[in-house]
């Protein structure tokens, strides 16, 4: 071994630390090794090199993303990629448990809901059999007077009273201004003495002799009011429910509607069912947020949470969108956040047969979505919310949407759709 | 937990791959979900750059499931990924012009400190600068534990042309880490 060949004894030296010799050829090695203080040390070098990255544990995980750029890019569906899933349940399986989830999610949000509103809902669980007064010109031809400030509390209780006060005159003649067709009962007496209060506030009349006189009517006096009069009291007094809320006086009777049994939801009825309105003004512009909670069997898009801001700024019954929220979709049906958030626009339309409807109503919605992410995606979707009469705390949204996600690269695309359900909060 | 599909080997899996049935698109998965993170770190180390390796993680698997589809034998599945994901790394490279030369090197290693990562990231910056047909084998060979033979498998060249690739890419290394290595064997 005295006339080495560096160039090939080293080689064989790494073909030994690299596991690539035979037994003997390793013994070989060895005694060269032995006999060499140089491949000795070229033995050493090269093994700290090795050893130094076995001990590497630095790890490259590739990124989850890639695995659905590389799906899209293929067109096979991101659930094929859902090895965990598939073991566990099918995958139509999976939507109904991303579904169950926001049912769930769902009905925590009403609790909290209830839990703040339950004032008002106690307060409106008052007076429920009173039947309900649909717009302003019944609520005329049935002598219905509300004050300003009662108008919400105590319209149902005129309405079922069928009452009429006088609050114009009092001091000249009783028998001519003041009326009322509920009974002489104190209760009654008691309950119009406050709308009597405030009516009297507007016409200067003092809500003290208003009380008294009216508690003591007598039955002639009742039959001697003639209609002439009930007529200009009531014009009166809707003139000043005019002046002192422009926001109520449109709807009168249809906006203690919404506050006693829908304590909120049932919006369409407030532009839909007041012809009268119409009449006189072409519309109001309102503003409007709902909170929709929605769960899918579109597999690029299983849940979302979104709250959308709408008016009807030129419009009667079709109100613009602008929505925001929240979105969940997954290959792994994990928490997948790629594209957590969105923004999207569109249109909702409430359309006027809701009337047939008489306990209910019906908005459409149609809305596109920007999703925001490392995988951009566009969602479509077309809705229905309806309170179904009886759901007026919890009104089904259902629709279709159709999401499309591309790969980061827009090597390819993946389009998938499915019919979504939901519930939303109105405010 | 794996999937139902984790029991195959590499070569049943290409074959339902294969065969364009229902478990295709599962069985392209669990071989995605089996060989994925090797093919990432190889590439990753011979790029050295994240979203680079992303791309040709990527564009491998799509070259590797369009291959399949065409009617051939498969045994040594991993080594076919890694084939793709090698040719694909090499023509990435070329594409871009090289960051830090072998002299740039030798002049910015002196100052090193001697803790216990040092040598480590020496050879890191050591391969970064090596020659791309040095740097394929020595990634294969250190990080992949591939044998002489599969490398050749994937480089697609004869044996003896890997074993003096593989000396030479060390040698090369070793010459880099050299300064140091003289300092670590007078220390001890």
């Amino acid at each position: 071994m005295e006339n080495l060949d560096y160039n090939k004894d080293f080689e064989l030296i790494t073909q030994y630390i690299d596991g690539e010799l035979s037994q003997s050829q390793m013994l070989e090695v060895d005694k060269m090794m032995q006999s060499s203080p140089e491949l000795q040390a070229e033995f050493d070098k090269q093994l700290e090199i090795s050893k130094s990255i076995d001990d590497d544990d630095e790890t490259f995980v590739p990124p989850p993303s890639a695995k659905d750029n590389v799906f899209l890019a293929l067109g096979i569906p991101l659930a094929a990629s859902a090895p965990t899933l598939t073991k566990l349940v099918t995958e139509s399986a999976a939507n109904w448990v991303s579904i169950a989830a926001a049912v769930v999610a769902s009905v925590a949000t009403f609790t909290v809901y209830s839990s703040l509103n339950s004032d008002s809902e106690a307060r409106n669980n008052v007076n429920s059999n009173i039947p309900i007064v649909k717009s302003y010109e019944v609520a005329a031809n049935n002598n219905i007077i509300v004050s300003d400030e009662a108008i919400s509390e105590n319209a149902e209780i005129l309405a079922d009273n069928s009452a009429e006060i006088i609050d114009t005159d009092l001091d000249n003649n009783i028998n001519n201004n003041a009326s009322t067709t509920s009974n002489n009962s104190q209760s009654n007496a008691n309950n119009n003495s406050n709308i009597v209060s405030n009516a009297a506030n507007e016409t200067d009349s003092n809500i003290d002799n208003n009380e008294s006189l009216a508690s003591n009517l007598s039955d002639e006096d009742l039959d001697n009011i003639s209609q002439s009069d009930n007529q200009n009291i009531n014009s009166n007094i809707s003139d000043n429910l005019g002046r002192n809320n422009n926001n109520v006086a449109p709807w009168d009777a249809d906006f203690a509607y919404q506050n006693n049994q829908f304590n909120g939801f049932g919006r369409g009825m407030m532009l839909t069912e007041n012809n009268n309105f119409k009449v006189n003004r072409s519309y109001t512009r309102d503003y409007l947020t709902v909170i929709r909670t929605k769960a899918s069997t579109n597999s690029n898009n299983n849940g979302q949470l979104d709250v959308s801001f709408l008016t009807n700024y030129f419009t009667t019954d079709l109100r613009g969108m602008f929505s925001a929220g929240m979105s969940y979709y997954g290959t792994n049906y994990g928490a997948d956040l790629r594209n957590p958030f969105f923004l999207g626009g569109g249109v909702e339309y409430t359309p006027t047969f809701s009337k047939i409807f008489a306990n209910s109503y019906f908005d459409t919605f149609v809305n596109g979505q920007i999703f925001l992410g490392q995988s951009p995606s566009y969602k479509m979707e077309a809705g229905l919310t309806t309170t179904l009469g009886g759901l007026s705390r919890f009104p089904i949204v259902f629709g279709y949407s159709q999401t499309i996600v591309r790969d980061y690269q827009f090597i390819g695309q993946q389009s998938q759709g499915g019919i979504f359900i939901g519930t939303e909060i109105t405010f | 937990m794996g999937s139902k599909l984790d029991k195959y080997s590499d070569p049943e899996l290409f074959e339902l791959v294969q065969s364009k049935g229902k478990l295709a698109d599962a069985a392209f998965s669990e071989l995605y979900d089996r060989h994925s993170p090797r093919v990432f770190a190889y590439c990753r180390r011979f790029l050295g750059n994240k979203e680079e390796a992303q791309d040709v993680l990527q564009d491998a698997f799509v070259r590797f499931y369009k291959s399949a589809k065409k009617d051939r034998e498969m045994t040594n599945v991993p080594a076919f990924i890694l084939t793709i994901a090698r040719n694909l790394c090499v023509n990435y490279i070329k594409k871009q012009k090289p960051l830090l030369v072998y002299e740039d090197y030798m002049h910015v290693s002196d100052n090193s400190n001697k803790d216990d990562k040092e040598l480590l990231g020496l050879i890191k910056m050591a391969i970064d600068v090596l020659p791309e047909e040095y740097k394929e084998v020595f990634i294969l060979r250190e990080y992949d534990g591939l044998s002489y033979k599969d490398i050749a498998e994937v480089t697609g060249s004869t044996m003896n042309n890997v074993k003096v690739r593989i000396y030479r890419a060390k040698q090369k290394v070793k010459e880099i880490l050299e300064p140091y290595l003289e300092d670590l064997s007078k220390h001890d």
